[in-house]
């Protein structure tokens, strides 16, 4: 069959839900593993999605105002991985809100906290935020480079 | 995981992952030691902004004690983390 416009886009997603405490940073470790084995995506990828996963949801559990547990849905897109951390909360909490940091300022006279989220800034393609119904999702979106794809 | 295996002269060499899990027993190692002290990441496969800050920490507390911290053998993305930070100039990182 051609190939054409009317052709669907296929995305495929893997989600798996975690407590929200920093010792489940270890299985989302190995659910990155599981989803790039799965899309026979390469390792290489895995230190950009480690640290985008991380830092969303520490963000999560370090500042968020609500218990529960967090899932993390990882969707191949073409040319993209989409990462969505989805969370109760009681009212909006928007990383992408968060302001900028300023890296070229000496160490002593920088502010604490907002380089997680400037690392995420760096590193993603999209960061959006949404916020209904009491749930939170956040989006974020790393490429894949021709490298990492087969 | 990560593993933090302490070496004669002033060297100690991390392998593994420095990420929010590990920050707090990283940096309860790290704070028993004197200074100079030079960190061997050769085998750090990932760093996060957790890891970052326990390496900052430390490098202030050697730093206000007159002494030093040098970090050697990085691999390029652990090196990423730390531009994107700004603090590879810091850390004397290349």
């Amino acid at each position: 069959m051609r190939r054409g416009l009317h052709m669907p886009i296929v995305t495929r997603l893997m989600e798996r839900s975690v407590p929200r405490n920093t010792e489940s940073l270890a299985v989302l470790v190995d659910f990155v593993r599981d989803f790039l084995e799965a899309e026979h995506l390469s390792k290489d990828l895995a230190f950009d999605l480690d640290l985008v996963i991380e830092e969303l949801f520490t963000n999560l559990v370090r500042h968020g105002r609500a218990e529960g547990d967090i899932l993390v849905r990882l969707e191949r897109t073409p040319g993209e991985v989409h990462v969505r951390l989805r969370a109760a909360e009681p009212s909006p909490f928007d990383p992408t809100s968060v302001p900028p940091v300023n890296v070229d300022l000496p160490i002593e006279d920088r502010r604490p906290g907002g380089l997680g989220i400037h690392l995420v800034r760096k590193m993603c393609r999209q960061f959006r935020y949404e916020w209904h119904d009491g749930v939170g999702t956040t989006l974020a979106v790393v490429g894949v480079s021709d490298s990492c794809s087969s | 995981m990560l593993e933090l295996k302490l070496e004669e002269n002033g060297l100690a060499r991390l392998r593994g992952r420095l990420d929010a899990a590990e920050a707090e027993r990283a940096l309860a190692t790290l704070e028993t030691l004197a200074g100079p002290l030079t960190l061997d990441f050769t085998e750090l496969e990932h760093i996060s902004i957790a890891g970052l800050s326990v390496i900052v920490r430390t490098y202030k507390r050697l730093s206000a004690q007159g002494s030093r911290l040098s970090v050697v053998g990085v691999m390029p993305r652990v090196r990423n983390v730390f531009v994107y930070a700004g603090l590879d100039k810091l850390l004397g990182i290349k």
